[in-house]
């Protein structure tokens, strides 16, 4: 088995664009919440997300005719080539060799999918977008980047485990370059905003009127959000070669499922997929300086994660933060900005803050590092990821 | 020896079950919804309630449903332990469940009058979530948005998950229902084909476990189209499985189609045109179904002992194939 390390990010989020911009942002604990414009939010009381504003995307898609990418596919795009441009790697390098291409989304093109269900209500089925129709399917996003980057011989997937699907195309592309099946993986989470995830989470009383507060004892919810970010991921002893720079390596991955309830998850598999993530890594609970959890902010999320983190790591777990107070919940590219964010925070010696936060909750008994960034050598980080489904995965990352 | 396919299933409009499969009596039904097409190829025979029963069901659709059903079929034939997982393809989801939900949204006296149940049916993990929660599977749990793409992706990623030792045996294959909005979607993308409603699985493991193999998967290979010629880059894909197999074209003695029309149908013929293979086409008996294209291909070869091939070709610009052993 190889050694497979992290040597190129991209990302396209609420708070920043790019690697460097996006770390940044992350220290100094930026939020991305605003207004909705994505889509008309008539009739709700309140509708606040983190979306992702002044997007150019012929900046990165350039090769692939914008109208046959959703946005979506558009921010994976642009995120790979992001990573492929910060891992000092050309398209041409990469054509040479076998590849994988694993994208995870949540909804895919859902916002051309409620454009087409408007059109289909309101004037009829006849009258839907043939063009919207046609790039709709999910697989538009992993394949999207291949065809923009010109890889033919790549394994593409987009991996649709709702909002822990950042998570599995990162161990799906760690897998397959571990085994020698890939000599390099572009991996990584996209999602557009649509109204179909906000209005279902609203429904459940589970969005917050103004700022995302995970582990806060007054926290009301998720914030929807948007964004993509893709990994570049390759054997480390290609990277050495060459002489990249390198952010992390990914120690290894776990993932399981609850088999217990679609929207309620079971604290003792949760615990049971860090364990699996932590044997597979080869490192024992001591040694994890840092936990990015999933961290949603809603009831019900922050006390079964903490109290399956405690199961794990004991009373006195690692400090336990949440990306998500600053860039809501970006649904499939959560937990891909998510391994970004920690990839970062190794690289550059922080740890990123919980912002808007107020009053600890007791019931989450975690130190959630609130609201201000601090220094940190980290050399062992876990990067936590649940959905709907049960679906589980947790990657761990670190630098030895 | 590669990874083996032990046991399989199907639901189909040929009924429920591998041997109403093998059956393969040839139904399509008429059609009197607002569909554009005037037939289609339904799983008629699968109720729902009649098949899992009223609890857990009621706000269940069709593609959590069948995806629950034809693993249930499955299971008896097979060991399962905490490490067995699920591995789905899908095009997107139930587009039928993500419309109702919008259209409720767009119509109702208030935005957020919509049935909070469905939404959870609404994302394309359901179906996967669901059998998983219903059989009690709490192994890897994944869902590939692989389009006709399904089969191949379902069996590469299964194959990895037991390469790694993160699943003792996986459940490979995918769901499609027929709906009203998955006809005009597919109407709008300029598809003329009959639509069919299935789900087929099929039981992967490493060989050597007390079921008697069925077939050896010996190799997956695609590739994306990125300069428009899909019949080349099939036809490299499949000089890929042969040659990692140690086989040359002439022994391959069954090959499975996907495409029924259009440009991927001639692309397909031509990057096939070098094989002296019986070719079989799943379509002609259940229609086109779309995900669920690449496990009915893969049980339908599973009668014809010997290579056998099953290819595969996306509008989205990717192709491939799959080299089994069936063994008799």
């Amino acid at each position: 088995m190889r050694r497979v390390v992290i040597t190129g990010i991209g990302v396209v989020s609420s708070i920043g664009t790019g690697a460097a911009a996006f770390a940044r942002a992350l220290r100094e604990g930026r939020s991305g919440a605003r207004p909705i414009g994505a889509f008309d939010t008539t009739g709700f009381a309140h509708a606040t997300g983190c979306e992702v504003v002044g997007f150019e995307p012929e900046r990165w898609v350039r090769n692939v005719p914008l109208d046959e990418v959703g946005r979506a596919a558009r921010f994976a795009i642009a995120s790979a080539r992001m990573a492929l441009d910060d891992a000092a790697l050309t398209e041409e390098e990469l054509r040479r060799r076998p590849g994988l291409v694993s994208i995870g989304t949540t909804d895919g093109g859902s916002d051309d999918g409620e454009r087409l269900a408007a059109s289909y209500v309101h004037s009829g089925p006849e009258s839907m977008d043939p063009v919207a129709a046609r790039r709709l399917p999910a697989s538009t996003l992993a394949t999207g980047v291949a065809r923009e980057l010109g890889l033919s011989d790549v394994d593409v997937s987009t991996i649709a485990t709702a909002c822990a699907a950042g998570n599995y195309a990162i161990g799906n592309g760690f897998d397959a370059v571990r085994t020698g099946e890939a000599d390099f993986a572009l991996c990584g989470g996209a999602d557009a905003m649509c109204r179909m995830t906000f209005t279902g989470f609203y429904r459940l009383g589970a969005v917050d009127p103004d700022g995302c507060r995970p582990f806060d004892v007054n926290r009301r919810g998720i914030l929807t959000g948007e964004g993509g970010a893709v990994l570049l991921l390759e054997p480390l002893e290609s990277a050495l070669e060459r002489g990249a720079r390198v952010y992390a390596e990914i120690l290894g991955y776990g993932l399981n499922c609850d088999a217990h309830h679609q929207v309620a998850p079971d604290g003792d598999s949760v615990r049971r997929c860090m364990e699996l993530a932590l044997a597979d890594a080869g490192v024992g609970p001591g040694e994890v300086d840092l936990i990015s959890a999933h961290g949603t902010g809603t009831k019900a999320n922050d006390v079964t994660e903490c109290g399956a983190i405690r199961g794990a790591f004991g009373d006195r777990p690692p400090r336990t933060v949440s990306v998500k107070s600053m860039l809501g919940h970006t649904m499939g590219a959560a937990s891909a900005l998510g391994a970004a964010a920690c990839a970062l925070g190794i690289e550059h010696g922080f740890i990123p803050p919980t912002i808007n936060h107020t009053e600890k909750d007791p019931d989450c008994g975690i130190d959630c590092v609130p609201n201000t960034a601090v220094e940190a050598e980290l050399r062992v980080v876990q990067n936590n990821a649940l959905a709907f489904g049960g679906n589980n995965a947790v990657v761990v990352l670190g630098k030895r | 020896m590669g990874p083996v396919i032990t046991a399989w299933s199907a639901i189909s409009s040929c009924g429920v079950g591998s041997a109403a499969f093998e059956a393969g009596l040839v139904r399509p039904s008429p059609l009197d919804d607002e569909s554009p097409g005037a037939k289609a190829f339904l799983a008629s025979d699968f109720v729902v309630r009649e098949a899992l029963g009223t609890k857990g069901t009621g706000s269940m659709d069709r593609s959590s449903a069948l995806a629950v059903g034809v693993v249930g079929e499955l299971l008896p034939a097979v060991d399962v332990d905490a490490r067995t997982g699920v591995v789905l393809g899908t095009t997107s989801g139930s587009s039928q469940t993500q419309l109702e939900f919008t259209r409720d949204s767009l119509t109702r006296r208030k935005p957020y009058f919509v049935n909070p149940a469905s939404m959870p049916f609404a994302l394309m993990n359901s179906a996967a979530g669901q059998a998983a929660i219903w059989h009690k599977l709490t192994g890897p749990n994944t869902t590939i948005a692989g389009g006709r793409m399904s089969g191949l992706s379902v069996l590469r990623y299964g194959a990895r998950l037991l390469a790694t030792g993160r699943s003792s045996g996986v459940v490979c294959g995918a769901v499609e229902e027929y709906s009203p909005t998955r006809a005009w979607l597919e109407h709008h993308r300029g598809a003329t084909t009959v639509l069919g409603e299935g789900a087929a699985v099929v039981f992967l493991e490493p060989a050597g476990t007390a079921r008697p193999p069925l077939a050896e998967v010996l190799g997956v290979a695609t590739r994306v189209a990125v300069d428009g010629g899909a019949a080349g880059a099939l036809a490299a894909c499949l000089c890929r499985v042969l040659e990692r197999a140690g086989a040359e074209a002439e022994d391959v003695r069954t090959v499975a189609v996907s495409a029924q029309e259009g440009e991927l149908a001639d692309a397909e013929r031509t990057a096939l045109a070098r094989l002296r293979a019986s070719v079989v086409d799943p379509a002609e008996v259940i229609g086109d179904v779309g995900a669920a294209t690449g496990p009915f291909q893969v049980v339908t070869l599973l009668r014809s002992p010997g290579l056998a091939v099953a290819t595969a070709l996306d509008p989205d610009g990717t192709v491939g194939c799959v080299l089994l052993r069936v063994l008799s």
